[in-house]
């Protein structure tokens, strides 16, 4: 099948910075698949997703050998066609509740102005409102007219999502989508976003520092580390035989519910960027000469794509398990 | 545990904030004890009480009802004058590493500011306790010069704990002190915590919203709901026989970094709006009768063992279903 979603070699600058934000990415989404980009922060990982929409201030450079999402060039997409795009096609949630929201404008007016830019009102309106209850929100009619501080943080997401999915985009960029929401309340939402991305045949793709997350949502998984793929594949593949040291290291250093406990957890060292080489050579012990001084290019390795010049050791012998 | 005297006692804490006509319970008759040199872990979601029970422990809230004990001794008797002695040995570390420190202060300055306040170092003698501190904590001397947007979150939070430390205190409180770090650095902080217990054997009060964090630093623990105390005991069996359908929620809601060992999320009814009377969880609970809408459940027993302190407070604990573990797929 070929894919909605298609970026080469994205590259993000921000003025004035030494090192770029987002530097060679590139992955295939198909329609209704699931794609995470995990990484820490300052990873670049929003960056991934803000230059995606082009939602970032002109000022920042965005360079891509390929960025097309449904056989357009979206980086070359005139203002007026990318806004339609976004209006109707590319859908986007983020962290925060209370942020995303303007908080003297009820929730229903705010709702019905997505759909009026999507020119889907008033005919999607019956369509909204069974979303509404679909998400969780029981008698959506008369909550429609109440103000966000009325509503939970919890809430707030859960109407993001209906308003992101009603008009029936192809594909959903999630940023973060539960993080700042308790852990109940984050598993029942993502059930139910899952159980309508399969109902939409919606391809999602989900930002997100969480790797228990990722791990429940995404079939396809990117590492990020400043910027760089370090590594991708699925994602039963990746966790199961993480190839580069990062990946090892993240893992490894979430605590669980199973398993050994007051002991202490595998911890990465800090370090510094390394400019011309593996962008991880200071972090990992592995790290030779040769990590300094050449970038790694993503080798296939055991179902996933490893961008380390010891990929097979690494393997071999975990470094942080 | 073994039987020492408890440093800790918090007995029937009622704490209720009013805004209006509206009373909230914040915390509802919270009991718990910490015994010298152990980590208890309080787990809950927003709204629990958790982080009002930290500021009760710190003297920075008042109690409507109950009583705090520090060895032996009633809290209220402890803060009258300057509260100089308790607010020594009871030190806190909170959530946001960089906001807790005064970002026009070096982080030196910042660390030496209890031992000035309670006239503990003055001199060179402060100099090289503070880096002696600096020390503990791992990070290097010569940070005591930087100021806190010089520095990163990880050792912001360093920082932050060798300020704690200051002052030796038996108890740490510790309020969702790792929950703002990534992943790598939460690892070297939980690290640190574990050091600190043992090296210099402080009690904490690790309080989080993160069961698998508070499951892996804490030797015993309490979780909270709407206020209450919904289970508590050792960590293991908390965690591996959890008999309160709300434990089981947040067992099962918890999402490993494994995507073939996820959990299967135990079924629970839509959140409504929190009952007054009754068990609070009940309008969430599929095992809910009658009963339970009506009556406050107690805490009681359900370890296997006499004497396991393994305690919940749910009327439904004799449901077979509830002695099973948790599913994952």
């Amino acid at each position: 099948m070929s894919p909605i979603l298609s970026v080469r070699g994205l590259t993000v600058c921000y003025p004035n910075a030494d090192q770029p934000a987002v530097d060679d990415v590139g992955f295939d989404l198909a329609p209704g698949a699931t794609i995470a980009v995990v990484g820490e922060s300052g990873s670049g990982k929003s960056t991934v997703a803000l230059a995606l929409s082009r939602l970032l201030n002109p000022a920042v450079s965005i360079r891509a050998d390929a960025l097309t999402f449904e056989g357009h060039d979206l980086l070359g997409l005139p203002r007026e066609a990318l806004r339609r795009l976004r209006a109707r096609r590319i859908a986007m949630i983020f962290q925060s509740p209370f942020g995303s929201w303007n908080p003297s404008r009820t929730i229903g007016a705010q709702l019905v102005d997505g759909l009026r830019a999507a020119g889907l009102w008033p005919e999607r309106r019956q369509r909204l409102l069974e979303l509404l209850k679909r998400v969780g929100i029981d008698d959506p009619e008369r909550r429609l007219g109440d103000y966000p501080h009325r509503f939970s943080g919890g809430m707030l997401q859960r109407a993001m999502i209906a308003g992101a999915l009603v008009t029936e985009p192809s594909l959903l960029i999630a940023d973060e989508p539960t993080s700042a929401l308790d852990a109940t309340v984050q598993a029942e939402i993502l059930e139910i976003l899952d159980e309508l991305r399969k109902e939409q045949n919606l391809a999602l793709m989900l930002i997100s520092h969480d790797l228990g997350v990722v791990a429940r949502v995404a079939q396809h998984t990117l590492v990020l580390y400043r910027g760089r793929v370090v590594e991708s594949g699925p994602t039963a593949a990746l966790y199961r035989h993480a190839g580069h040291p990062y990946t090892q290291g993240l893992l490894a250093a979430v605590p669980r519910l199973e398993g050994p406990r007051k002991t202490p957890l595998p911890a990465m060292p800090q370090g510094t960027a390394t400019i011309g080489g593996c962008v991880f050579a200071s972090r990992c012990p592995r790290a030779e000469e040769l990590c300094r001084t050449s970038a790694p290019p993503a080798r296939r390795l055991n179902g996933t794509d490893v961008a380390c010049h010891f990929a097979e050791d690494v393997r071999r012998e975990p470094i942080w398990r | 545990m073994a039987v020492t005297s408890p440093l800790l006692e918090l007995r029937n804490l009622r704490k209720t904030f009013t805004a209006g006509p509206h009373a909230v319970a914040a915390v509802r008759d919270v009991s718990l004890t910490i015994h010298p040199g152990e980590i208890v872990g309080l787990v809950g979601e927003s709204g629990s009480g958790k982080s009002t029970v930290a500021n009760l422990v710190l003297g920075l809230e008042r109690p409507d009802a109950g009583e705090i004990r520090y060895q032996g001794r009633p809290l209220a008797e402890l803060l009258t004058g300057s509260g100089r002695a308790y607010r020594s040995a009871v030190q806190a570390v909170f959530q946001d590493p960089v906001q807790a420190m005064d970002s026009r202060k070096t982080v030196g300055w910042s660390i030496a500011e209890p031992l000035l306040i309670h006239r503990a170092a003055r001199g060179a003698a402060l100099r090289s306790r503070v880096a002696e501190l600096l020390g503990a904590v791992h990070l290097d001397p010569s940070l005591a010069d930087r100021y806190p947007h010089q520095i990163s979150g990880g050792q912001a939070q360093r920082a932050n704990i060798a300020r704690a430390l200051a002052l030796e205190p038996s108890l740490l409180v510790c309020d969702e002190a790792v929950s703002a770090l990534d992943v790598s650095v939460q690892a070297q902080i939980m690290n640190l915590f574990l050091e600190i217990q043992q090296r210099l054997s402080t009690a904490m009060l690790f309080i989080s919203h993160a069961l698998p964090v508070v499951r892996h630093l804490a030797d015993s623990m309490v979780v909270m709901y709407a206020g209450a105390v919904v289970e508590q005991g050792p960590t293991e069996a908390v965690c591996e026989a959890p008999r309160h359908p709300y434990t089981r929620l947040l067992i099962g809601s918890s999402l490993p970094p494994d995507p073939e060992r996820q959990p299967v999320r135990p079924p629970s009814a839509r959140r409504e709006a929190l009952p007054t009377a009754g068990c609070r969880f009940a309008p969430r609970c599929v095992l809910a009768t009658d009963r339970c809408r009506s009556d406050d459940p107690v805490l009681s027993e359900v370890g296997s063992e006499v004497g396991s302190a393994h305690a919940a407070a749910c009327w439904r604990t004799d449901v077979p279903a509830l002695a099973e573990p948790v599913r994952r797929r």
